[in-house]
């Protein structure tokens, strides 16, 4: 998404990222990938979680978690282990949702075309084509 | 090399490094997750999103609707820089 950056604000968009890691966390993140968009923490999960996105990492994957090195205690600094479903939303200046990709699947991307697309349309006054 | 490849590769990847009992467990996983019907409950397309304010990196707290105000937004949720 970030190599769709350039065409997402010449379209008059913004880029926005959320991620339950703490503030101090999303630093580290924002320096190691390089970030040129706003970086949110959504410590808790409140706003993943209005918009029904959460749920618990199952305890039969926490090990394997670990075992790669991953301490979501600490990125998160909470203990419920929940997580956000990746997933990316085109959303319109009057808060309507235009475009949703919603995958349990962390390995499937949105494609960066179908969010250009979306926002094409939304410049030319039309409703984006889901089927698209 | 198109983003379906990419992930192609991903995927591969993951398989190729992760010992097979643990990745059968993250597929399961996965496949339980989608199942579950959080997928058709997530907000769509048509619903209004809800506003909302979060600190971005450095502390400072940033609204929805005040980047609604400059555009449209492409908001993305992600579990973690890892």
């Amino acid at each position: 998404m970030q190599l769709a950056l350039p065409r997402i604000e010449e379209l008059g968009a913004h880029l926005v990222a959320v991620s339950p890691q703490t503030p101090h966390n999303s630093v580290s993140t924002a320096q190691g990938m390089k970030l040129t968009f706003e970086v949110l923490s959504d410590v808790g999960n409140h706003v993943a979680r209005q918009f029904g996105l959460v749920f618990v990492l199952p305890e039969a994957l926490r090990p394997i978690y670990e075992g790669f090195g991953i301490d979501i205690l600490t990125a998160n600094g909470d203990e419920t282990f929940e997580l956000p479903i990746p997933a990316t939303y085109v959303i319109d200046r009057d808060r309507k949702i235009k475009m949703a990709f919603v995958d349990a699947d962390y390995t499937q991307r949105v494609d960066p075309e179908i969010v250009l697309s979306a926002l094409e349309e939304l410049r030319e006054g039309r409703q984006p084509d889901p089927r698209c | 090399m198109s983003l379906s490849d990419d992930l192609t590769n991903l995927r591969e990847k993951v398989k190729n490094q992760v010992p097979p009992d643990q990745h059968a467990i993250m597929t399961h996983a996965t496949q339980d997750l989608a199942g579950s019907g959080i997928i058709e409950s997530a907000h769509q397309e048509g619903d209004l999103a809800p506003e909302f304010v979060l600190p971005n990196a450095f502390g400072t707290p940033v609204s929805l609707s005040e980047h609604l105000k400059k555009g449209p937004v492409v908001l993305s949720f992600y579990r973690g820089g890892w």
